[in-house]
């Protein structure tokens, strides 16, 4: 089942009756081109990003710092989306891990061991925190594992915050040596943004290959029919948690690369609100594309360092933000990017067909835009309104299809 | 022996505090499915209101207690008419529109109260204590007070659920939401009534644990981790299940604070663990809502 196949399908659904208005012929066109725009979102937000990075690498060190913040946190993030975009399962509680990928290698460091063997360990502490939490988070879903990952994180944060002989307390601990090979050394800035990069691309290609592999078309049929995917044979169980411990270990790896980068790590890292942040960029960016919430990151990010220069109280209009991002928005950024490739695109073909007739130019958009908006309104439980924030179009229509 | 008698009392009176919170969550929940992430933030801010009205205005502890309730009354009314609505009812965009709404009251709190952590005094012979008559104990008399209004408002509100037509009418909400709307009960009019009284009961719980907990950024998370927990082990929408949570998570957490401090956040996580792996559902919850 490829992802072109799905899209043909989702695009008859979203745009109704544009067999008679166009004729056969090019409705089949249209499909074409719909499938090429929808193909090209990904590589031209990558493309976009590496202009951003482009310009933000020949301009002054502050800029690529908060390069390095906006990559750190869109991993984190991306785990975020992969668990809930294509699971269904939103964690609230991922800043506790990456408290504790950014902990594990300073307190081991602390302890005597070299950066290389630091990194080790904390990928080690982080695997079997993962592992064990997983067992109970998974019990459970929807709001309830909501709720409980929120507990898990907030538990990681009061461990930060009181075990003060293993993590002195509210000062944090500041990081003694960073990893090197040769003459490529953590601590140098260019090498740890181009190593924090990289790191990015990896996990960013492994999620995309993930949600597209098996696994990953399960995890979305998971998300969409649990009963039926457990009728069919799947181990749904095993699914979800193998999901929270990607999720979770991504955040964690975004903690390691935290710790190089910012060299202190305290329990304001792991706080609540820093698990909204997180969520707060899948929403905003996009859930359920992955890339989505690297968007979502910049925006996130960008509103904690300069929009705060600026305006004191930042995070309330933050959280004015985050409000009209879940109320109008539901599908985030990379939603109204489809949306509007799909007026642009149905604005095309009919002005071709219909000589430019400045009427049906105008039926079809508003046609279109009618069916983007109705195609949010996916089968909730009850034929619920608007699933808003879980269930994008695409792959709702995805899941359907898996199960089919 | 003694320490640990003392350290029970400690706990009764905190699971009188998160019992206060965490009904008011769970009952909005039962009802309306509505996963209200601000509830800590409006607890903390009924306290500061309260601070200000003692503080500034009053003196009197119980005006302070009647601001902060009903501030956070209309503070509810204000979320539920004006907010509530354009979600439609998705539970994952409510729970995240007020997760962004605990930024906007965190936020401006700590515009208006500022970052350091203020007290607010129990009043005359409330703020004293008293020789217990077994052990010699001395205890404060503000915490028994505190345990008894959370004892009263617990069995009023009982009282409410189980002997009123209102009470009948949420219970039943819980059970069946769509047969009460057609059974023609204007579901709008008990949405609203039960969410303006979840936020009234944590705006209560604010001022009323504000002489134990403190009033401070940050308290407000705290809370609310210990009202998921209550609502994780007792069940998520169970009105009685808020209170078996309440006691189990109130005295598991004052024991580990008293006896393993560097820790106590992580034996909180016991109870989840198990219940988790017992009952996902919670001691008195229902299947449906795990």
């Amino acid at each position: 089942m490829s992802k072109s196949d799905d899209l043909l399908t989702s695009t008859t659904a979203i745009v109704p009756g544009i067999e008679e208005l166009t004729g056969e012929a090019s409705a089949v066109k249209l499909r074409t081109r719909l499938n090429l725009g929808e193909r090209m979102v990904g590589p031209v937000a990558g493309v976009a990003c590496l202009v951003v990075i482009l310009i933000l690498l020949t301009s002054g060190s502050y800029l690529s710092t908060i390069f390095e913040d906006i990559l750190i946190f869109a991993i984190a993030a991306m785990g975020i989306d992969f668990l809930g975009g294509f699971g269904g399962l939103i964690t609230l509680g991922q800043a506790g891990f990456l408290g504790v990928g950014a902990y594990g290698v300073a307190i081991a460091e602390e302890h005597g061991f070299t950066a290389w063997a630091a990194i080790g360990i904390s990928v080690a502490v982080l695997l079997g925190l993962a592992a064990l939490t997983g067992v109970v988070a998974v019990r459970v879903s929807g709001i309830t594992f909501v709720i409980v990952t929120l507990a898990i994180g907030q538990i990681f944060w009061g461990l930060t915050y009181q075990w003060t002989s293993l993590t002195s307390g509210d000062n944090g601990i500041s990081l003694l040596s960073a990893p090197s090979i040769g003459p490529w050394s953590l601590s140098n800035t260019m090498p740890l943004w181009v190593t924090t990069f990289i790191v990015f691309v990896v996990i960013m290609g492994l999620l995309l290959l993930m949600v597209r592999s098996p696994f990953g078309l399960s995890l979305r049929g998971m998300k969409n029919n649990e009963p039926r995917l457990r009728a069919l044979g799947y181990r749904t169980g095993i699914q979800r948690y193998i999901g929270y411990v990607i999720a979770s270990f991504v955040a964690g790896l975004a903690g390691i690369l935290y710790i190089f980068s910012n060299h202190l790590v305290s329990p304001a890292s792991l706080t609540f609100s820093q698990d909204g942040f997180l969520v707060l960029m899948v929403i905003m960016g996009g859930l359920g594309t992955i890339w989505g919430p690297v968007i979502g990151a910049v925006i996130v990010v960008m509103f904690q360092q300069e929009v705060s220069t600026y305006i004191s109280r930042w995070e309330t209009v933050m959280g004015i933000v985050f409000i009209a991002a879940v109320i109008f928005t539901p599908g985030g950024i990379a939603d109204l990017l489809r949306k509007g490739q799909l007026v642009v695109h149905r604005l095309i073909v009919t002005m071709r067909h219909d000589g430019g007739s400045p009427l049906a130019v105008a039926t079809a958009s508003a046609d279109g835009l009618g069916g983007a908006a109705r195609s949010l309104d996916s089968d909730g439980p009850k034929g619920s309104p608007p699933q808003s924030t879980g269930d994008r179009p695409t792959t709702d229509e995805t899941a359907g299809r898996v199960q089919q | 022996m003694t320490e640990f008698i003392v350290q029970t009392f400690n706990g009764l009176t905190f699971a009188g505090i998160i019992f206060l919170v965490s009904s008011g969550f769970t009952l909005v929940f039962g009802v309306m499915r509505v996963t209200n992430l601000s509830h800590g933030a409006v607890f903390l801010l009924g306290g500061y209101v309260a601070y200000s009205v003692i503080g500034g205005h009053t003196g009197n502890f119980f005006y302070g207690l009647i601001a902060g309730t009903v501030a956070m009354a209309g503070l509810g009314l204000v979320v539920e008419r004006f907010l509530l609505p354009w979600l439609h009812h998705v539970e994952m965009a409510e729970l995240l529109a007020t997760l962004g709404l605990v930024y906007v009251i965190d936020d401006v709190s700590l515009a208006v109260w500022g970052g350091n952590p203020l007290s607010i005094n129990l009043p005359g012979v409330l703020g004293s204590s008293s020789h217990l008559p077994f052990r010699h104990i001395v205890y404060p008399n503000g915490r028994f007070f505190i345990l008894g209004v959370a004892l009263l408002v617990g069995i009023l509100l009982y009282l409410l659920l189980h002997y009123s037509r209102i009470g009948a009418i949420i219970r039943a909400g819980v059970d069946d939401r769509e047969m009460v709307n057609a059974l023609g009960i204007n579901v709008r009019r008990v949405f609203t009534g039960v969410f303006v009284l979840g936020a009234a009961l944590a705006g209560f719980a604010g001022v009323l644990g504000a002489p134990v907990l403190g009033l401070y950024t940050g308290g407000d998370t705290n809370i609310l981790l210990f009202a998921l927990a209550v609502v994780v082990v007792g069940g998520l929408g169970s009105y009685e299940g808020a209170i078996v949570g309440s006691l189990i998570i109130g005295l598991i957490d004052t024991y580990g604070t008293a006896y393993f401090p560097a820790i106590s956040y992580t034996v909180l996580f016991i109870p989840l663990v198990v219940i988790l792996l017992v009952r996902p559902q919670g001691i008195l919850g229902r299947e449906a809502m795990a």
